[in-house]
């Protein structure tokens, strides 16, 4: 459903199709308003400035060789948030990150950083927002010919430090992100996921008040993304703002204290992770775990069954996870099958689905 | 540390930190400079092979080829002329040397040298060779004939003073025989010989005069025999000194002994004693004397006729021996020119004739060898590629480096920035410029040139920096930027002195090649290097002219392309 209305609304927009026309045609058609609302106009209605903003984008946008990468982005980001952003490739979370942090000038709006000194447009004062902030981007930015310890001491030198604190602050940040023993390895001689630690040990070099990540996850192996969870979280607790793009839904569901969904260009939706799941989740989650794990013979069952509506069926990890309209209709159906086939039910939970789940059902 | 001594040390450290990088950046040079220094300590010239025709071999053609042989040079024969002109075509030969004619001593000798210009670098040390060995044969040849030239002169003035002797000789006798003939011929006019007779007859013997009138017909007539004899002895002188024939003569000598047997008569006949003058025997005397006289007319007349044409003979003989004395005069007179001419040829030194300008190239520096042309022709090209090529590529590789963009997110002004660029360059290039510096101070031995041309060095550096920072702001790609760099590079060599004089170029070229980092550096680092010359630093004034303009167009350009390149 949501394919076809955003394949639509592309398809209108693109042929040049005015947005009130564009609505109008939509809830004629039986589109529910709120959703045809949220398609057409989520992320461009202006916010309302709040006391303690870190970053406040207005009417940001961007267009690379014709294509609109941002359009019209409204977004603010609130001092000691974690602040997840997800969106397809080629949404435009990289560039907005880039606009953040000053790489990127926009051609419409503006990106104000609220630094201790007051608030600074960062077109105009680039220097003030590098020094504030961190980045670590999708790819480790790094010397390859010189050592860790070299790279973090460049780094923190060139933001200031004297080259003992340098020094002391490379040795504890190697420390923190388990490179210590590396020290004095090439950075061209690491791993991926070492690269990419020794990337964000570079970005919290000068100890930023606002962090940068994009994707800073990936490559890495699960007992490494966890920890570096928890270094970014010890690092949050300490009052540093973090902006996170990544794909890692899972891990930004748990982690993130907001997230902003792009879409076209748009910040579509901001939200806590339960408020996402309410506003775009209509079905709710039956997670089934049966002793047979006849979940073919289970699906089959319900689709039988007359008035479920089974939007989308999951297997995972042993279990099954039915997504439906009427949770309560199914829970029954489901009992009712493990009844009929005399088959254990081990597991049963009601629950809204993951943000993960939304992303899959929103974008795919 | 400040943020511009952090960014050029790790440019520096990030380009140094490959082993490849610090070859070509520090070992390069200073192999360069090594290799220079003991391969060019000589300017041997055994490699070149010239080839030789010649129309007919000679003493000095062989000679001559002996000679360039003694240089060193391999020499080769050839049948024609054009095969050893195809020689130096095809590349077997560097140069063709054709002797033209029977080139011997004293003939009038062409020397064909063919050689290929395309070979520039070959061309001075085959020219130098062939032209030295050339001049040393040409200077004997032309030192032999001015010898001989030299030696026929001094001959000729020898001769000419020696015969100059005889001619004044010969001038003085014959002046001295005019003389004698013109007395000799006065000497012979006749006389008043004639001898009045009457005055024998005008005597009265019988007066009281008559012996003092015989006595003064005595004593005339013993003056006239006296006076006869005088002129016989003339006539028989003149009669031997005439050109008469001999037959002539003896005819002549024949009346003259008869008129000299008269006069002595005739003497005898007035030799009358006192005893005499009696009237008797004075009668008979005066007679006989009267006779004698008459006889003795008779003889006189006919001498007189033989004097006069003696006389005449004389005067002919005295008007030629005074046209003799003219030509002789003249003759003197030519000797004299030739003798004023021959002084006035003050150079007789056949040395001095042959070579009159001598030509002694005389260095200026203590090493004779490539060494001196080399050291800062290496210096220069090593500065001008590195200059050229480590800025655009730190800046490049900077850019694409995967620490772009943490680099770019540093809070430094990218004025800085770029100044650490400059700063990171110079300070290779400056490392370079002192390792060639010790290594050029090592083998020319001029210590106290290597502070000013290390400061020359430097600024030349700096400028060749600030044009490589240009390349690096303005072409993105590194290969496009290392092209770029490499044909500007060529471009500025090309036009530097270094292989082409630009003297010898059209003026407005070679006023606007003055402008080349490459020609004013070369030029500065040549004089301050093997001279010690302070001087020099004021020629690189234009230099830090031209680098003020192209820092001012770095800062213009290094605010303009950050902001492009955001949007």
């Amino acid at each position: 459903m949501a394919d076809v209305l955003q394949s639509f609304v592309q398809s209108s927009l693109s042929k040049g199709m005015p947005q009130g026309e564009l609505e109008q045609t939509l809830i004629k058609a039986g589109w529910p308003k709120d959703i045809v609302l949220k398609y057409l106009h989520k992320g461009t209605e202006p916010i309302t400035p709040s006391k303690n903003a870190q970053i406040r984008m207005q009417g940001i946008s961007k267009t690379f060789d014709g294509k609109k990468v941002l359009d019209n982005v409204n977004l603010e980001i609130v001092q000691g948030e974690i602040f997840g952003i997800i969106g397809q490739s080629g949404s435009g979370k990289t560039t907005l990150l880039q606009m953040i942090a000053g790489l990127v000038q926009p051609d419409r709006g503006d990106v104000v950083a609220f630094l201790p000194a007051g608030p600074q447009s960062v077109r105009q004062s680039p220097e003030a927002m590098r020094s504030f902030m961190g980045y670590a981007a999708q790819q480790p930015s790094l010397y390859p010919d010189l050592t860790v310890e070299e790279n973090l001491m460049h780094f923190g030198q060139a933001f200031g430090l004297s080259e003992r604190a340098a020094r002391q602050k490379a040795a504890s940040l190697l420390k923190l992100v388990g490179l210590a023993d590396t020290r004095s390895v090439r950075a061209s001689n690491l791993s991926g996921g070492m690269q990419k630690r020794l990337d964000i040990a570079c970005a919290l070099v000068h100890d930023p008040k606002l962090l940068l990540m994009d994707e800073p996850v990936a490559d890495l192996d699960v007992v490494l993304r966890t920890h570096l969870w928890d270094v970014l979280r010890a690092i949050n607790k300490q009052g540093t703002t973090i902006i996170i793009a990544s794909h890692f839904l899972a891990d930004l569901e748990s982690f993130c204290d907001r997230i902003g969904i792009m879409r076209n260009g748009r910040v579509a939706e901001t939200g806590t992770p339960d408020e996402l799941r309410v506003i775009y989740s209509r079905n709710q989650e039956v997670k089934v775990e049966l002793g047979s794990r006849a979940y073919d013979d289970l699906v089959t069952f319900l689709k039988r069954q007359q008035n479920l509506e089974i939007a989308k069926t999951i297997k995972e990890l042993g279990t099954i996870k039915i997504q439906t309209g009427q949770p309560t209709a199914t829970l029954e159906a489901v009992l009712q099958f493990s009844k009929q086939r005399k088959d254990t039910l081990l597991h049963l939970e009601v629950g809204r689905p993951s943000v993960r789940e939304l992303f899959e059902e929103l974008f795919t | 540390m400040k943020p511009l001594l952090i960014l050029a040390k790790n440019h520096v450290r990030t380009l140094l930190r490959s082993r490849a990088t610090v070859l070509t950046v520090l070992a390069v040079p200073l192999a360069l400079l090594l290799i220079a220094g003991f391969v060019f300590d000589t300017s041997s010239l055994h490699r070149v092979r010239v080839g030789v025709w010649s129309s007919s071999a000679s003493e000095l053609s062989e000679s001559i080829i002996s000679t360039i042989q003694q240089e060193g040079v391999t020499i080769h024969q050839y049948n024609t002329q054009d095969e050893c002109v195809d020689a130096v075509k095809q590349g077997d030969q560097h140069a063709c040397l054709a002797f033209i004619g029977t080139f011997a001593r004293g003939a009038s000798n062409t020397l064909h040298l063919y050689v290929d210009p395309s070979r520039t670098s070959l061309m001075h040390p085959l020219l130098q060779a062939l032209e030295s060995a050339l001049a040393i044969r040409a200077d004997e040849v032309g030192k032999d004939l001015a010898t001989t030239v030299v030696s026929a002169l001094q001959k000729i003035r020898d001769t000419v003073e020696l015969r100059k002797g005889a001619v004044i000789t010969l001038t003085t006798s014959i002046n001295g025989a005019g003389h004698s003939v013109g007395q000799l011929a006065t000497a012979i006019t006749p006389a008043n010989t004639t001898l009045d007779a009457t005055i024998a007859s005008d005597i009265d013997l019988a007066g009281t005069q008559h012996t003092q009138q015989v006595e003064e017909l005595l004593n005339a007539t013993t003056e006239l025999a006296e006076d006869l004899q005088d002129q016989l002895e003339a006539v028989d002188f003149a009669i031997n000194s005439s050109t008469l024939s001999n037959t002539s003569k003896q005819s002549l000598r024949a009346q003259v002994a008869n008129a000299t047997v008269l006069a002595e008569d005739l003497l005898d006949e007035a030799n009358i004693t006192t005893s005499d003058l009696t009237v008797v025997n004075l009668t008979g005397k005066i007679d006989s004397l009267v006779a004698k006289l008459a006889t003795t007319k008779a003889s006189i007349d006919a001498i007189a006729a033989v004097q006069g044409s003696l006389a005449a003979n004389l005067h002919a003989i005295k008007s030629k021996l005074d046209a003799s004395l003219l030509t002789i005069a003249e003759l003197q007179k030519a000797f004299n020119d030739i003798t004023a001419a021959l002084e006035s040829v003050t150079v007789t030194d056949p040395d001095a004739i042959a070579a009159p300008v001598k030509t002694v190239i005389m260095p200026v520096t203590s090493e004779t060898n490539y060494r001196t042309y080399a050291f800062p022709f290496l210096m220069v090209i090593v500065l001008l590629f590195s200059g050229l090529l480590v800025p655009p590529l730190l800046m490049i590789s900077e850019q694409s480096s995967p620490a772009a963009l943490r680099a770019a997110l540093l809070p430094i002004k990218p004025i800085v920035k770029l100044q650490a660029f400059f700063l990171a360059s110079i300070a290779i290039l400056g490392a370079q410029s002192l390792l060639m510096l010790i290594v050029a101070g090592l083998f020319l031995q001029v210590w106290a040139g290597l502070l000013p041309a290390l400061i020359v060095l430097l600024v030349v550096s700096a400028v060749v920096i600030l044009i490589g920072m240009l390349i690096g702001m303005l072409v993105s790609r590194e290969l496009l930027a290392v092209l770029t760099s490499i044909i500007l590079g060529v471009i500025m060599l090309v036009l530097s002195d270094f292989i082409i004089p630009l003297d010898t170029l059209p003026r407005w070229f070679s006023v606007l090649a003055q402008l080349n980092p490459a020609v004013i550096g070369g030029e500065a680092i040549r004089t301050s290097l093997l001279f010690g010359d302070w001087g020099s630093l004021l020629s690189v004034g234009a230099l830090i002219i031209v680098g003020g303009v192209l820092a001012v167009i770095i800062l213009v350009l290094g605010h303009a392309i950050p902001q492009l390149r955001k949007r």
